[in-house]
């Protein structure tokens, strides 16, 4: 058996017990179950496949009185999803956006002032556990609307808030490598080593198969621009002149973008990116037929990567060959120093309709902050004392039950828990990946290891994190907010066509135009450049 | 009726009334009466007032049509037919979608939907596959649950227009009757029993993937009336539709409540399907809730339970429950332990019919940008493209055998007092015994996780010279070389004479006078 201790140190609060019920008035729009239960409607993309149900939900309901119902988002129209709902007028009373500084400004900060969304209450002193994890989300006064909060951040972890940076990175075909002998010690490859690498994979793989050397993610194209570039999109700070500059006519970025060219030129890139769907380049990578693959390697993405393949093998792969199917790469750029791609400790949003009453948005706050406590979290993670774990009264020390936990044949049962769902709505959960029983351990490790190596490579001055300054990443201004999202899919369009050979440079170059420039004016304006 | 095991006075008594009132019919009408510590835990007498269900309806599998039959293994088609034989089910839930028979439609270029146009091509593979599993199910005796999906028409281009009025569109019964005429009247199924008039009907989905989007319960009573009236037309008096085939308890309430109240006599039961979790079977919750919502509904309706049956129409759990729509679980004995586990909760719940969600990988599919992806719960795969692993038999096929062929259809249910959460929510049990006494025996489980032991006696005057004892648990479970399950002993004995059993922990005991 595996044993865990719940640590709920790192809070720092002695929280008392509170009354759950009857925080304030009912609202016209509150419902209630025929068991008098406060019927609730929670839509999120991270509740994948659960409908609902469960003994574990079942006592998360009863402790609040609640009836909660479930839905998701479709990963590949997400945004369009909550759009559509927003303009027919039917939010379900909880939703979830991505709500990223390239769309903040029109439709975060656009709800909050057209009536959308509704705000927390100010005082979340009732709440300690979420406002704990409120008062630690980065940037979170950007994110206030005449000084209010209309949602909650959902946190990547909430018990470590300094991971600067993303899991943005490259994993590879260690197999391949090791067969074309291009293979590295510790995944670790220089420059030189890289385009080795992918030259020995260009040589050996055929490409009337549809196989080639490098493929990035859909939005992370082209990745290579990365060991070049200081800032991921569109707003670089030149210290020469002291002000924004456009970073795609840098001569860092267009130092990268002459690389991803020569790169495609050679063979190398994957020659069609512009005809790919999101998730397709992952398909391409799972049905191996690409050698090197930029992703988002969250555990919840490198999960599904490795049961993609494993359901391609039907299953019939050893754990040794999945890792060298799926190994991640840690290349040094030319500059000999890792380049990733900087973040806040969250992207998307809870929020809440505006149609729903004070009583309901407080309930779904009660819920979520006793989610965040031990107890809670114990039912979220751990499951029903007794039947899925034991506490030892005095050391507290947690011992899993295997028979709850896995089945006869030894494999990990995933188990729906409602609880868990529900505890998405503030937290992906990477707080309890450690202590959760239904993680793959291997998957975890990796992570884990690979995220170590980063920081310590950080703190060497040997990772070099890409990110736009705070002040102009949230800066809320009228051009800028109305043009940011499409001046960056323009760039990224033409970058596209430059790497392929469709435009030239000058051709690229000159495509930053109107209305650049008076963004930019506008944004070294406000900020007094 | 009370039920009673105050044995010295009343014993006699209460045993003769019990089977005098009662007979053909499930006999529960309340919860067990005898105090706790009044109870034996040890020792499991299987007598008389213990008949929880006179003529049990019989248990079964989702036997749907095959979606795509290009993809089975070469000789699939027997290889089904060999495991359909060694299950032994007495029933089966049968779907199909009408969008596979019903073509050249026409609306006359108006919105009245009573003039509208179409014709039936049953000359299709589709159909090919429905007429073998009928065809099968008609010389086997086995009872079918015929029904469709969802509504005719296409997510994207909704030509026929029914989205909006669902199983209420006037189209929709004109069509089952129509399809039943010609399956009953026709083709000379008159295996089929009931009609199931759409799936899951309180389960809307998501706006613009499910067809079912913009239901209502008063649209689905609607539509039973409408299809009631259909079939009653066309002399298809005996066919009856299956009261909700909703799922989940909350829902299923909801539709029961509404139906008991509104329209019991046009609905033939109360079916459900419920996908639980673990603890829920393990904990024996599912034992309470089902007994409740039994309870509830027998006060609205008198005829709850009795001529209107409860029945469960797609069993199976949530946890394992993919993205996809697989349950990863299947591959393991302990999923078989829990399933017979749920049995035993509805059976001693006083339901009338349990039909497990599904027979075969091969039926069904989730429709992706990627291809079509199959929904792996069944009891093996027949797919080309499954592994070899897959192809075989789970170790679930072989206790849903093990119970489809002890506890047949017609038999006696026997649910002691045993079966109390409060006493013990680790263990139950079910006995059975057919009309004559000539077959019968018992199965017991010990969800727990530490060992038990148990002693079993039938009252009941069951023949016999013989028991059959099946183990059911990874270690023990035993296979023939045909690969169907064998018993672990036979042993010389009676079902008449006790017999003390050793349970390992999540284990299934079977114990039966004839071969299962």
């Amino acid at each position: 058996m595996r044993k865990h201790i719940l640590l709920f140190g790192t809070l720092g609060l002695a929280i008392s017990a509170f009354s759950l019920t009857g925080c304030g008035k009912k609202g016209k729009s509150d419902t209630y179950d025929k068991d008098g239960n406060l019927i609730i409607n929670l839509r999120n993309l991270y509740f994948s496949d659960y409908t609902g149900g469960g003994e574990y939900l079942k006592r998360l309901e009863k402790k609040f009185q609640v009836s909660l119902t479930f839905e998701n988002y479709q990963d590949e129209n997400w945004q369009a999803q909550v759009t559509s709902q927003i303009k027919g007028g039917d939010l379900p009373d909880v939703f979830h956006s991505n709500v990223t500084n390239y769309n903040f400004v029109n439709t975060y900060k656009k709800w909050a002032k057209e009536n959308v969304t509704k705000a927390l209450p100010e005082d979340l002193s009732k709440w300690p556990h979420l406002k704990h994890v409120l008062d630690n989300t980065t940037n979170i006064d950007a994110l206030k609307v005449n000084g209010r909060l209309y949602g909650i951040p959902i946190a990547k972890n909430t018990s470590d808030f300094s991971i600067k940076f993303s899991q943005f990175t490259y994993l590879y075909r260690r197999d391949w490598a090791k067969k074309w002998g291009v293979y590295q010690e510790n995944d670790e490859y220089t420059w030189p080593q890289f385009e080795a690498l992918l030259d020995k994979f260009v040589q050996n793989l055929d490409v009337n198969k549809n196989q080639y050397a490098l493929g990035d993610v859909e939005w992370g194209f082209p990745s290579i621009t990365n060991f070049y570039k200081d800032v991921p999109h569109c707003y670089a700070y030149d210290s020469v002149q002291d002000k924004y500059v456009c970073n795609y006519t840098t001569d860092e970025y267009i130092s990268g973008l002459m690389a991803s060219k020569e790169f495609s030129d050679k063979g190398r890139y994957y020659p069609s990116q512009n005809t790919l769907n999101t998730g397709d380049m992952r398909k391409e990578f799972i049905q191996g037929r690409i050698g090197v693959f930029y992703e988002n390697i969250s555990y919840a993405n490198y999960w599904a990567i490795r049961e993609g393949i494993k359901d391609r093998f039907k299953g019939n792969i050893t754990t040794e060959d999945l890792d060298d199917c799926t190994a991640i790469m840690k290349v040094r750029g030319p500059d000999g120093k890792y380049a990733i791609e900087g973040i806040d400790n969250w992207y998307s949003m809870t929020l809440f309709d505006k149609k729903i009453s004070d009583t309901k948005l407080e309930k779904v706050l009660d819920i979520l902050d006793w989610l965040l406590d031990e107890e809670g979290t114990k039912l979220a993670v751990y499951g029903i004392e007794g039947y899925d774990y034991l506490e030892d009264p005095v050391t507290h020390e947690i011992e899993l039950i295997p028979e709850s936990w896995y089945d006869s044949n030894g494999n990990p049962i995933d188990k729906k828990n409602g609880a868990n769902y529900v505890r998405y709505l503030v937290t992906l959960g990477n707080d309890t990946l450690s202590i959760n029983p239904s993680t793959d351990w291997h998957i975890s490790n990796y992570l884990d290891d690979w995220e170590a190596e980063m920081k310590e490579a950080y703190a060497n001055n040997e990772l070099r994190i890409f990110k736009e300054r705070d002040e102009v990443m949230w800066l809320d201004t009228s051009l800028k907010s109305l043009y940011s999202e499409t001046m960056r899919d323009g760039a990224n369009t033409a970058a596209m066509q430059y790497t392929y050979g469709a435009i030239d440079l000058d051709t690229f170059k000159a495509s930053f135009g109107y209305p650049w420039g008076d963004v930019l004016s506008e944004i070294n304006s406000a900020l007094g450049k | 009726m009370k039920r009673s095991r105050f044995k010295g006075l009343l014993f006699g008594l209460v045993a003769m009334t019990s089977l005098l009132s009662c007979q053909g019919q499930p006999v529960d009408d309340s919860e067990p009466s005898v105090p706790i510590d009044q109870i034996d835990k040890g020792n499991i007498a299987f007598t008389s007032d213990d008949i929880i269900n006179s003529s049990f309806g019989g248990l079964g599998v989702e036997w749907g049509a095959y979606e795509n039959t290009d993809k089975l293994i070469e000789n699939g088609w027997e290889k089904i037919i060999d495991h359909m034989d060694h299950l032994g089910p007495a029933r089966i839930r049968l779907m199909i979608n009408y969008d596979w028979f019903c073509q050249n439609f026409d609306d006359k270029g108006d919105d009245d939907k009573t003039n509208d146009t179409w014709t039936y091509n049953f000359s299709n593979k589709y159909a090919t596959n429905m007429f073998d599993i009928l065809d099968y199910c008609q010389v086997h005796g086995i009872d079918v649950a015929y029904g469709c999906w969802n509504v005719i028409g296409d997510l994207k281009n909704d030509v026929w227009n029914m989205m909006e009025e669902v199983t209420s569109d006037i189209r929709w019964a004109r069509i089952s009757a129509d399809v039943l005429d010609y399956l009953v009247h026709q083709k000379g199924y008159s295996c089929i029993k009931w009609f199931v008039s759409s799936n899951e009907p309180n389960w809307l989905g998501y706006e613009g993937s499910s067809k079912n989007f913009k239901n209502t319960y008063e649209k689905w009573e609607q539509g039973i009336k409408n299809v009631r009236k259909a079939l009653d037309d066309i002399g298809l008096t005996n066919i009856g539709i299956i009261g909700g085939d909703t799922t989940g308890y909350a829902g299923t309430d909801e539709y029961f409540t509404n139906i008991a109240n509104n329209i019991p006599d046009l609905v033939a039961d109360y079916g459900a399907h419920l996908y639980l979790s673990n603890y829920d079977v393990d904990r024996g919750n599912m034992l309470t809730e089902v007994r409740g919502m039994v309870k509830k509904i027998k006060k609205l309706d008198s005829e709850a339970g009795k001529s209107r049956p409860f029945e469960i129409w797609e069993a199976g759990f949530l946890d394992g429950k993919t993205i996809l729509d697989s349950q990863t679980a299947i591959t393991a004995c302990s999923y078989g332990v829990r399933m017979t586990d749920y049995t035993i909760q509805c059976l001693a719940a006083g339901l009338d019919g349990v039909v497990y969600w599904d027979f075969d990988d091969a039926m069904h599919f989730m429709y992706t940008n990627n291809g079509a992806v199959p929904k792996e719960w069944g009891m093996f795969s027949s797919l080309a493209e499954a592994s070899a692993a897959k192809q075989e038999l789970r170790p679930w096929y072989h206790s849903s055998s093990l119970l489809c062929h002890l506890i047949k259809k017609g038999n006696k249910i026997y649910s002691p007092l045993q079966n109390n959460t409060e006493l013990d929510d680790t263990f139950r049990c079910i006995g059975t015994v057919n009309p004559d006494g000539t077959q019968g025996g018992f199965v017991a489980i010990n969800a727990a996780y530490r060992k038990t032991t148990k002693t079993f006696y039938m009252d009941d005057t069951v023949s016999g010279d013989k028991l059959y004892i099946y183990i059911f648990n990874e270690n023990s479970y035993r296979l023939d070389e045909e690969g169907y399950i064998t018993p672990n002993y036979v042993i010389d004995g009676s079902l008449n004479k006790k017999i003390t059993l050793e349970f390992a922990p999540s284990t299934a005991i079977f114990v039966s006078n004839t071969r299962l």
